[in-house]
């Protein structure tokens, strides 16, 4: 009977992975439209056509590389250079950054950590507690709580993530100077162990508080609706009228069916997220993906620009897959293939 | 017959005429209404109030508010009029916001409608370039779009309704599906319409509405899309944003912290008066529905 | 007034057993309520929904509460439960179960109580039950409350009860989530979960509206089962004097809130006493059908020839099939100018997609229907018709939806709504507006609904609008898709005799789709019955009704709630 109880748990995490895999595949066409999109774009900058088109990685020299751009194929067809592009693309061959000096997929893996970071992060904690805010709001609607939390989401709602952060830099760091200004290390903090992550996260704090705080009115809004919603619902009636209530109630059978419509488009919350560590990033000059999406545009070097967009959806297509597999273990009406 | 038109026209009258009852009663929806008000009149009077180019340097750097008299909020670190800052970036954002919208909800409105109605390999298509945009940072795009096209201030309205109309045709889109298939539709087929009339009389009418409502909250985006590209002094270096000045004050941050205030609050209230009027209207058109 | 008073406690209880008059020894009361009163939030249609209520409810019967919608009968089985929300409020009298007040007892002594000693059953099984979790964790969740067993003997005492209820594979039923399960089989876990802790009260609201005749008769069946094995008191609430007819041993009918008859079943069907109960059981349809009225060789309207429609889902790779579904398999019938036919079916036998392949509002896959012009010369296949000629033949056949709410849109005032189909098919403004109140009129709604919008009618006035709507084009044939399914059964007395009004005036022929045997025996000259996708008997209505040949039809018939009640003739 256990074995039985076993295996289909795993049939059911077998299905929800299957589901999001096809989804998954179903994301690729998407995927190969961003590709196209960054090729056009690249080809239609004005400017220095050595910038424009991907530089081989090993020559540095300018005149070398107006050469070997003439070699690899200005001239060609389009389809033969956005062949060649997407080879490169697929080898994670971004080319070289003249302002890191460096190929620029190096640069990409150094700075993805951060944004990771933050960006996961920042969503998690908004989702969780936003989530636990709404929750309460609802089931004491109208209290006071409950208009505490619309009052303040309205307010965060329209509150630029920039003006967020200065006015939390402005209080925390210069002020009470709690916090650090900026930056992701401080210089004569040891660079590894346990120190470190410490370092690190609370340089890290400020950011994700701007960020979490941001979106965490958000969910708490969505969530709120949510409950309320299901709330009303038959099954709960039922629920009550077995006598089940308090914890228990809005446990089992209100936010697990409450929860569902709010997981589903964290992916693409994701991706907003990462929009918004574009600025944050720059405000607290930490260096992540988003501050050299920045600078790229500031020196000119679109080539990276187009690498971290390419990167940036390649991490959404990987969130929006454990989202699915996590939205298919969690609905037990999704039916599989 | 005098019965039917003027009955006809009466109930037309008076749809409009509660759907602006309904809204003018909400207190948080007239409260942004009077706010964003506020906002458009300083644009407009932008010339009136504070005469002169709001980018040169009028006065001594750093004066508090209220310290000299001609400067009534202040100067940054260049000097420059805050007052004259406010005022003119009222106009930069609010035509920004504006013409991203306009272009945003258009294009938005065409490819959602297209797709919803054709189905099969055109909605396919569409479908996918929507999901590409949409799941796309958006905020990446758009620099990568200012960074191929330039940063003039029309370049960037227009670059962030490229961005944003991909909401507004998703959303347009499923209402369209699902209207084309629902029953009251179905009803007026099964008389005899043809696909035309269905479309112009039972259709665009209720795909509207619910786009003309997001219209705000999407201009809220906007706006705010354009302050963060102006905060990190990638907007257009001929005009006046409040997330240019906002950009600006970081460096006098600990000494002159209001330099950020005001353009600050400005993007911050202008973008809550929207969100308030787009919910208001939400509101007044939900209620409309007549579902009793 | 003659309404027996409710007895105290310890008096023998007339048991109605059809046939026989029992004596029943000393039954104790299981429920009694005395003079409640229920208020509506500020802004309802009345300020009371219950007013001086008096119930009994003794151990092992079966209380039927009838009434029709808003008649406060629901209500008051959630103010039992004390279930009440959005501003509904037990505003006085008393409710005591086994003795025990229940108004004055705490919240936490209520849900003691709620599952253990009173249960209640829903009406719509399709969501009453939480989705995301197994039926098993659900029955589970009534023990874990309130017992203190092991989980071995929950899960026995589940499967018991799952056996109890009939479902068949009861062990494989507890892993199973909601969806898995049919809408009957839903509703016997509802029953199962309400059933567990053998309570003293069950409440049953409505709980087998939503069913097919087959199921309903199962769970009445499955209801005196309960009321014979636990001797448990059952409250049943109803509008369908049918159901109260099969299983009730005393009846109590509410009108607005008010108890306006009430004692045992045999008395207040067959000699009801107030107007109201008069009013409801003259509007039950009988089962008497109606004598031949039109004559066999009269001109056929439509013929429908080898009609077939199957539904495929197709996965992922082009080409596969996920599902298919025969919802219509060689379906081929006559109707003749002013006939009825009734296409008599449950839910899932294909009736509805007929009357929507007959009116071209859905592709078939193969098959003819063939309309015939009033002169005969010309006939058009409809389903092979160009989109122009189908056009023009749309005016000649039309459409009456079950819900008339979901078919208008709700922007629109009646006036527009009435006068689209003449204004589609070219005719100015102000003529379609003239015929569009010449048909209001016809349908017996006054001009001045003209100017006003659908929500702002009751459902029986709607679906006159719809009537009306359709009848705007002068079609020769309407098809009717259970049009008097969702309304009470006095407001269906209306419509049928509209429509039979209509029929006689313009001599229109109907295809008229239902699943109620009993209103088919209204209307229709001949009826059609179908089972899964196919026609498996036809003919006149009173020769289907007196001998049933095929099984179906029998089972069908066999199922109909108080068939063997008579209506008395009021």
């Amino acid at each position: 009977m256990k074995d039985a109880k076993l295996s289909r748990r795993f049939a059911a995490l077998w299905s929800a992975f299957d589901y999001a895999f096809w989804r998954l595949l179903k994301a690729m066409p998407s995927m190969l439209l961003i590709v196209v999109t960054t090729f056009v774009l690249l080809r239609l900058a004005s400017g220095n056509a050595t910038d424009a088109m991907l530089g081989d990685t090993r020559e540095a020299d300018p005149a070398l590389v107006a050469q070997l751009s003439a070699q690899f194929g200005l001239d060609q067809s389009l389809l033969t250079q956005f062949h060649r592009y997407v080879v490169r693309l697929v080898q994670f061959d971004f080319g070289w950054s003249f302002a890191h000096e460096r190929p620029v997929a190096e640069v990409l893996h150094e700075r993805l950590g951060t944004t990771l970071l933050l960006a996961s992060g920042a969503l998690f904690l908004a989702f969780t507690l936003g989530s636990a805010l709404g929750t309460l709001a609802a089931r004491r609607a109208g209290s006071f709580l409950d208009h505490a939390v619309k009052a303040f989401g309205f307010v965060l709602h329209g509150m630029p993530s920039y003006f967020l952060g200065l006015m939390l830099i402005a209080v925390f760091a210069l002020e009470l100077h709690w916090l650090p200004e900026g930056g992701l290390e401080t210089p004569t903090q040891p660079s590894t162990g346990v120190a470190h992550a410490l370092d690190v996260g609370w340089h890290l704090l400020m950011p994700m508080m701007t960020l979490t705080l941001i979106y965490l009115s958000h969910y708490a809004r969505r969530m709120r609706a949510s409950v309320l919603q299901v709330g009303r619902h038959d099954h709960v009636r039922t629920a009550r009228a077995k006598g089940v209530a308090g914890v228990r109630l809005t446990r089992d059978h209100i936010v697990r069916n409450a929860l569902l419509p709010i997981v589903a488009p964290l992916a693409l919350q994701f991706s907003m997220m990462l929009s918004a560590a574009v600025v944050v990033e720059s405000l607290f000059s930490l260096p992540g993906l988003g501050q050299l999406a920045v600078e790229s545009v500031v020196r000119r070097e679109l080539h990276t620009l187009m690498a971290v967009i390419f990167l940036c959806a390649l991490l959404v297509i990987g969130v929006r897959f454990w989202i699915d597999v996590l939205h298919a273990a969690l609905d037990r009406r999704i039916k599989h293939r | 017959m005098s019965l039917p038109s003027a009955a006809l026209f009466s109930t037309e009258l008076r749809q409009v005429r509660s759907f602006w009852q309904r809204f003018r009663h909400r207190p948080t929806a007239a409260l942004g209404l009077i706010m964003f008000t506020v906002f458009a009149v300083m644009a407009l009077c932008a010339d009136m109030v504070a005469p002169g180019d709001p980018l040169a340097a009028s006065g001594a750097p750093l004066s508090a508010p209220f310290e000299v008299d001609v400067f009534p909020l202040g100067t940054d670190l260049q000097g420059r009029d805050l007052l004259a800052g406010l005022f003119h970036g009222a106009r930069t954002s609010l035509a920004v916001g504006a013409l991203a919208t306009f272009v945003g909800l258009s294009i938005g409105v065409l490819v959602g409608l297209l797709s919803g109605l054709s189905g099969g390999w055109v909605d396919a298509v569409l479908e996918r370039l929507v999901e590409a945009i949409r799941f796309a940072p958006d905020f990446m795009l758009l620099l990568a779009m200012v960074a191929v096209f330039g940063h003039s201030v029309q370049t960037i309205a227009l670059a962030v309704g490229f961005i944003s109309w991909t909401e507004t045709a998703h959303r347009v889109r499923a209402r369209t599906i699902a209207l084309r298939e629902s029953v009251f539709v179905e009803a007026v087929r099964s008389l005899g319409a043809s696909k035309a009339t269905l479309l112009i009389e039972e259709i665009l009418p209720n795909v509207l509405p619910p786009v003309i409502v997001s219209a705000p909250m999407l201009m809220a985006v906007a706006i705010l899309l354009e302050s963060a590209l102006a905060f990190l002094g990638l907007g257009d270096p001929d005009h006046v944003s409040w997330g240019a000045m906002l950009g600006a004050s970081r460096v006098s941050l600990h000494e002159a912290w209001f330099v950020a205030l005001f353009p600050g609050m400005a993007i911050m209230i202008t973008a809550v008066s929207l969100t308030l009027i787009g919910d208001g209207l939400k509101m007044a058109l939900g209620r409309g529905q007549g579902k009793a | 007034m003659s309404a027996a008073r409710p007895l105290p406690d310890s008096t023998p209880v007339t048991q109605a057993v059809p046939g026989k008059l029992e004596q029943v020894n000393v039954r104790s009361k299981v429920l009694e309520i005395r003079s409640l009163e229920i208020s509506l939030p500020a802004g309802a249609e009345r300020r009371r929904a219950v007013i001086g209520l008096d119930l009994d409810v003794h151990e092992g019967e079966i209380v039927c509460l009838v009434g029709e919608s808003g008649s406060g009968k629901s209500l008051t089985g959630d103010a039992i439960m004390r279930l009440l929300s959005g501003g509904v409020r037990i505003t006085g009298g008393s409710i005591r179960l086994d003795g025990e007040d229940l108004l004055g007892a705490s919240e936490e002594r209520m849900r003691a109580l709620r599952g253990e000693c009173m249960g209640m059953i829903f009406q719509n099984p399709m969501t009453a039950l939480n989705p995301q979790q197994s039926i098993g964790w659900q029955i589970d969740e009534v023990l874990r409350l309130h017992t203190t067993l092991t989980r071995a003997e929950r899960r026995s005492r589940a499967l018991d009860i799952l056996h109890q209820v009939h479902l068949p594979d009861p062990a494989a039923v507890l892993d199973d989530c909601p969806h898995r399960l049919s809408a009957g089989q839903r509703q016997r876990v509802m029953i199962a979960m309400a059933l567990v802790l053998h309570p003293r009260l069950i409440i049953a609201d409505e709980p087998t509206t939503a069913l097919d005749v087959s199921a309903q008769r199962e769970i009445l069946e499955l209801m005196r089962g309960i009321r014979r094995a636990h001797d448990t008191g059952i409250l049943y609430v109803t509008h369908d004097f049918g159901v109260v007819a099969e299983i009730a041993d005393r009846v109590m009918v509410l009108r607005h809130g008010e108890c306006v008859e009430e004692g045992g079943v045999h008395e207040v069907l067959d000699s009801p006493n107030h107007r109201h109960t008069r009013e409801l059981i003259a509007a039950v349809p009988s089962m008497t059908p109606p004598s031949p009225r039109v004559h066999p060789d009269a001109p056929v309207v439509l013929e429908v020839h080898g009609l077939c429609k199957s539904f495929t889902r197709y996965g992922l790779v082009p080409g596969r099939i996920v599902s298919k579904v025969d919802a219509v398999k060689n379906v081929q019938f006559v109707l003749r100018a002013g006939e009825t036919l009734g296409i008599v079916g449950e839910s899932g036998s294909g009736k509805s997609t007929i009357s929507r392949c007959v009116t071209r509002l859905q592709s078939a896959d193969a098959g003819s229907v063939i309309l015939k012009r009033r002169d005969l010369r010309q006939q058009r296949d409809l389903l092979n018709a160009s989109p122009r000629l189908l056009r023009v033949m749309r005016q000649h056949i039309q459409l009456i939806y079950q819900d008339p709410m979901t078919a208008m849109n709700p922007r629109r005032s009646v006036l527009d709504l009435v006068a689209q189909g003449p204004r589609i098919h070219g005719a100015s403004r102000s003529d379609a507006q003239t015929t569009a109140l010449d048909m209001l009129e016809l349908v017996e709604l006054e001009r001045s609904a003209a100017s006003r919008f659908p929500h702002e009618f009751s459902a029986g006035e709607r679906q006159r609008i719809a009537i009306a709507r359709a009848m705007a084009l002068r079609p020769r044939i309407l098809v009717a898709d259970e049009p008097v399914s969702e309304l009470d059964v006095s407001v269906q007395v209306g419509i049928l005799a509209l429509l039979a009004r209509l029929r006689d005036q313009f001599g229109l022929s109907i295809l008229f789709v239902t699943h109620d045997l009993r209103v088919a025996a209204q209307l229709c000259d001949r009826i059609a019955v179908m089972e899964r996708g196919e026609i498996v008997e036809m003919g006149p209505t009173a020769d289907v009704f007196a001998q049933p040949v095929h099984d179906h039809t029998r089972e069908l018939m066999a199922s109909i709630p108080g068939r063997e009640w008579v209506p008395p003739l009021l």
